[in-house]
């Protein structure tokens, strides 16, 4: 197995003692809230000074393993577990019938274990694989926070309105106004979502080099103005400036599959683009880290008359060809 | 202290066999301290780093004779990640030889290679 974690740096023994010495008043009260529940028969109080005593033990467990180098806190019965792993493919592609086996045959013992997304395909209806819609979970918790926001900020702008306080009414619209725009723009995420186009590969896996047929369908009713489809290998990194994380993107293969429009479509009615196109071999495959990945991607952009716009990706896995 | 990573080779084959040694040779009031071997892949560039290990050991712990000593190892390589050189992103192999400092900085030395395919 392939572990992979945060880097960190080995903690000091001052900082360490540090930790630990935080960790005694938390023990303290624990310790003693339970001594107390006891003592006086009532067993209830037994649970906040058991969490307040693990609290205080996962504090101290964390403290004494970030003395440990960064590598051996990566560990766990490693080189054994990948030997198993990879000696049967490294005979595989040596003999003659390697070359007809498919990423996902060559690749299978590793695609949970190795530095990848995990993707789950499911059997497509043109091709063999049909790639995941992307998550709906960052719009709907928008929504929710929207929903959430306005449901805190709106009684204010009510009861000062009741109250004839009206200065006080406009200033706590503006808040009310952020929470509306916000549950707007979370509810055109979730209509543009109900039109998203279909995207079927050949396979999935797919060596880099290979080609790899690729298949969009918009669905109607829509009114489209303009359809793109471009593959992409992306670079995407995350790291943190001060207390912010920020993430970053670069671009190092793009390729236009589709550029069509507009077209109207009837309710029902599917407007499918089949490509085949061919991996560049010099390009860098798929990888995924707690904090960087290079991504390969299907790009989709759909400008609709009278619906909100869709730009979505959708991430296949393109691996290194074995023994090229 | 100071330790010297030799390999046979620099360049290697994913599933291929990276053989190598570690020599020794600390000052001797390091010689009670522990030192640790390790293979590994890890991120650089513009992100935080990220990192893999394929192979652990602790080669002295305490242990005079062993805190300097010539250590052979080997370890069958992955087939993942490859070594890589983009533009945010690398994704560098390496041997790296810690020694754990009490207080104060450890001593690290990297031996770095590469894993990929022939072009």
């Amino acid at each position: 197995m392939l572990l992979v974690t945060p880097m960190s740096k080995r903690a000091g023994p001052f900082a360490t003692l540090f930790q630990i010495l935080v960790t005694v008043p938390f023990a303290a009260a624990g310790i003693g809230s339970i001594a107390q529940a006891v003592r006086s028969g009532r067993l209830g109080g037994v649970i906040p000074g058991a969490l307040f005593t693990a609290a205080a033990g996962w504090m101290f467990v964390r403290a004494i393993r970030a003395r440990r180098s960064s590598e051996s806190r990566s560990l766990g019965g490693v080189s054994a577990t990948i030997a198993d792993v990879v000696a049967p493919v490294v005979l595989d592609y040596r003999t003659a019938a390697a070359p007809s086996r498919t990423a996902a045959q060559i690749y299978a013992p590793l695609l949970l274990t190795a530095p990848l997304p995990r993707i789950r395909t499911k059997p497509g209806l043109v091709l063999a694989r049909m790639l995941p819609p992307p998550s709906v979970a960052n719009v709907f918790g928008l929504l929710f926070a929207a929903v959430f926001w306005n449901l805190v900020t709106l009684p204010f702008v009510v009861v000062a309105i009741l109250e004839r306080s009206f200065g006080l009414a406009a200033f706590v619209s503006i808040f009310v106004a952020v929470g509306i725009f916000l549950a707007v723009f979370a509810a055109k995420g979730i209509l543009a979502r109900a039109k998203l186009a279909r995207v079927e590969l050949s396979e999935e896996p797919v060596f880099v080099g290979d080609e790899v047929t690729i298949h969009v369908e918009q669905r109607g009713k829509a009114q489209v103005n303009r359809f793109e489809v471009d593959l992409v290998c992306r670079e995407t990194v995350t790291f943190t400036v001060g207390t912010d994380t920020r993430s970053e993107d670069h671009d190092v293969f793009a390729q236009s599959l589709v550029d069509a429009g507009p077209v109207a479509l009837a309710r029902g009615e599917r407007w499918p683009h089949q490509v085949t196109v061919r991996l560049p071999s010099n390009l860098p495959g798929t990888f995924r880290s707690a904090r960087n990945g290079i991504r390969w991607l299907v790009r989709v952009r759909a400008d609709i008359a009278g619906w909100p716009d869709y730009d979505e990706l959708y991430e296949l896995r393109v691996l290194p060809k074995v023994g090229s | 202290m100071s330790a010297s990573i030799h390999l046979e080779g620099r360049t290697f084959v994913p599933g291929s066999l990276l053989r190598g040694r570690v020599s020794l040779e600390p000052l001797a009031e390091h010689l009670g301290r522990r030192v640790e071997l390790a293979v590994l892949w890890e991120t650089e560039g513009k992100g935080d780093t990220d990192m893999g290990v394929v192979y652990y050991r602790v080669l002295a712990d305490g242990d005079e004779k062993a805190a300097s000593s010539e250590h052979a190892f080997e370890v069958t390589l992955p087939f993942l990640p490859l070594s890589y050189h983009g533009v945010l992103l690398k994704i560098g192999w390496r041997v790296r030889v810690r020694r754990l400092a009490p207080l104060g900085d450890d001593f690290v030395h990297d031996e770095p290679f590469e894993l990929g395919w022939p072009p």
